[in-house]
């Protein structure tokens, strides 16, 4: 007996999951069913784009509503809470940090062993903005044989020989560092 | 000679491609093919970001690729090497003729890596970059602090200096 009420208790859920379906299914105005019954929201637009079928049982045997995995036991208020905010909730969430420190350029707080992300995300920006500015077929499908110049407006390219050059439409960052923009400053210049 | 650091246990990664049918990883084939499609990817763009563990591993991959390649072009195991290893083989011009002359003369390794900061709470993954260095993207860190002429590094630095004039000598220190 209990077993049976378990059943019918997972159908009327599952039928509940997917009311929105099994609706759109029986009063889809094609069907020529009154609407009286249907929701009153505008339906997704997936729903929309669907072509709409008369309604049959098979349907919902077919696309797996009645098969679909639903929880057989009810879990107990001690474990959902202990779940929810027991020893582990805790040891994640209330345990001070000590590793963290202050970007120097930005304030923006970070792990110790890790860069700063907001500072980070400017350079990332730059960079996907640089390999966009190459030909997509070139960068990736036939990479170029030499290395890579990027010039950015007011650049002259005639400063990079024996180098592909890409043009950038913008200018370069003001944040680009000095020093490696001129020749013979570091070991492998 | 690998010239970093490096774990002192492999990470298995057996399920680097997912699971089979059958709910079992894919074995080290499977890792060894998620280890190509990074250096692939790390050889084309030169800076990536992913999940510290394979980038870790892809990391030795890629310094000993470079390594073998060194040896040219015309040398079959170096070229049986960057076929494995370069699935695109547009790329394989690019080992011998861009990445190979510019590591020539380096005495420390081709790539460098980074860790980015993690959303809070955090789990235990850690987000990586991995670079090659040398690449025309903005640097990583823009402009870093120079921290020599701070009082701990000035003072750190004098003791390290009379340590070692000092055990030059002989005398206890
Ligand atoms: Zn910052």
């Amino acid at each position: 007996m209990t077993n049976l009420a378990t059943k019918c208790r997972n159908v009327i859920r599952l039928l509940h999951r997917h009311c929105a379906a099994i609706n759109e299914s029986l009063f889809s105005k094609s069907n020529g069913l009154h609407p009286a019954l249907a929701l009153d929201v505008a339906a997704p637009p997936s729903f929309k784009q669907q072509p709409s079928k008369p309604f049959s049982l098979n349907d919902l045997f077919a696309d797996n509503i009645f098969w679909a995995a639903v929880p057989k036991k009810r879990r107990s208020y001690a474990k959902k809470w202990t779940r929810r905010f027991g020893p582990d909730k805790i040891r994640k969430f209330m345990t001070p940090r000590i590793n963290l420190v202050s970007c120097l350029e930005c304030g923006t707080w970070h792990e110790r062993h890790s860069i700063c992300g907001s500072c980070y995300e400017k350079v990332r920006e730059e960079t996907k903005a640089m390999q966009s500015s190459m030909n997509p077929e070139e960068f990736h499908y036939n990479h170029p044989r030499s290395e890579v110049a990027y010039v950015f407006h007011g650049e002259d390219a005639n400063d990079h020989p024996d180098k592909y050059i890409v043009e950038v439409d913008k200018p370069r960052p003001d944040w680009w560092p000095k020093h490696m923009l001129t020749k013979g400053h570091g070991k492998y210049s | 000679m690998l010239r970093f650091g490096i774990r002192n246990r492999p990470r298995r990664l057996s399920k680097a491609m997912g699971r089979k049918e059958d709910g079992h990883g894919t074995g080290p084939p499977g890792r060894l093919e998620r280890m190509t499609i990074i250096v692939n990817s790390l050889v084309r763009h030169e800076r990536i970001e992913g999940s510290h563990q394979y980038m870790d591993e892809a990391r030795g991959y890629t310094e000993r690729l470079l390594q073998i390649a060194a040896q040219g072009d015309k040398n079959h195991e170096a070229m049986d090497v960057a076929n494995y290893w370069l699935k695109d083989k547009d790329l394989i011009h690019k080992l011998f003729k861009v990445l190979v002359p510019r590591y020539e003369n380096y005495t420390t390794c081709a790539t460098r890596m980074w860790t980015l900061p993690v959303e809070y709470p955090g789990g235990k993954n850690k987000t990586s970059i991995l670079e090659l260095k040398g690449n025309p993207w903005p640097p990583v860190v823009p402009n870093p602090r120079n921290n020599s002429k701070s009082l701990i590094n000035v003072l750190l630095h004098n003791a390290k200096k009379d340590y070692r004039s000092a055990s030059k000598d002989g005398t206890p220190v």
